[in-house]
């Protein structure tokens, strides 16, 4: 369970310096957009609104997980759940097929999408054909690491 | 896979929680084993056979081993 213990507290060390340089990169930005405004605060823009929603999603999502490993590290029945939840082969092998359904899915969608969107529009055609294709060499790429490695 | 978890726990008179514990897995994956909804890996074969005290082929049915299909979805 040692190994673990560690595990989670790097975890924790990670989600914390994650939160703070994200809530920091959140707050230049910020600043940037309010110094382009000359520091009025406009309801209108769209942009605050979406580092304020960033902001807080970052911040809860890092305190909720934060607290979680914590008290599971003050407990031994809640971080050998923790630890049991995590390494349940169920639970794993529920994962990468969740993973390898929404690969599959995200590949016909896009390539759908690019044929659909040739029709109407060539900036969305592109985009949706560079992403695609992004998709596809990172899967080839993983699929072939794997394959040595595994 | 047909499996005798189910049996074998009664005969003990334990609960899927304190087999799972045991074992370490969730209650879950002692569920979906025992209604045959999962098969176990090799290593967790092993361990709930050990807990049990038998040899793997006495919990797990293991005549359809070659028509298990791994199905991509």
């Amino acid at each position: 369970m040692t190994s673990f213990e560690k595990k989670i507290r790097k975890r924790i060390r990670l989600i914390t310096w994650y939160g703070v340089l994200s809530v920091a990169v959140i707050g230049i930005a910020f600043f940037i957009r309010m110094n382009m405004t000359g520091y009025v605060l406009d309801t209108q823009d769209n942009k605050l609104f979406i580092f304020l929603g960033a902001f807080w999603g970052i911040v809860i999502t890092s305190v909720t997980r934060i607290m979680r490993f914590r008290k599971a590290l003050k407990n031994r029945d809640t971080l050998e759940e923790l630890h049991i939840k995590e390494t349940d082969e169920r639970n794993c092998a529920i994962t990468l097929k969740t993973c390898r359904t929404c690969v599959t899915a995200t590949i016909i969608l896009l390539a759908v999408g690019a044929i659909v969107a040739s029709m109407f529009h060539t900036v969305v055609f592109l985009t949706l054909g560079y992403t695609l294709i992004v998709v596809l060499l990172l899967y080839l790429g993983l699929n072939i690491y794997f394959s040595k490695t595994s | 896979m047909k499996t005798k978890i189910r049996e074998l726990r009664n005969k003990k008179r334990i609960t899927q929680e304190e087999l799972a514990k045991a074992v370490h897995v969730t209650r879950h994956t002692i569920m979906a084993l025992e209604n045959e909804k999962y098969i176990a890996s090799l290593p967790l074969a092993y361990k709930i056979s050990r807990f049990f005290g038998l040899p793997i082929e006495e919990v797990f049915d293991l005549s359809e081993v070659e028509d298990i299909d791994y199905d991509i979805f």
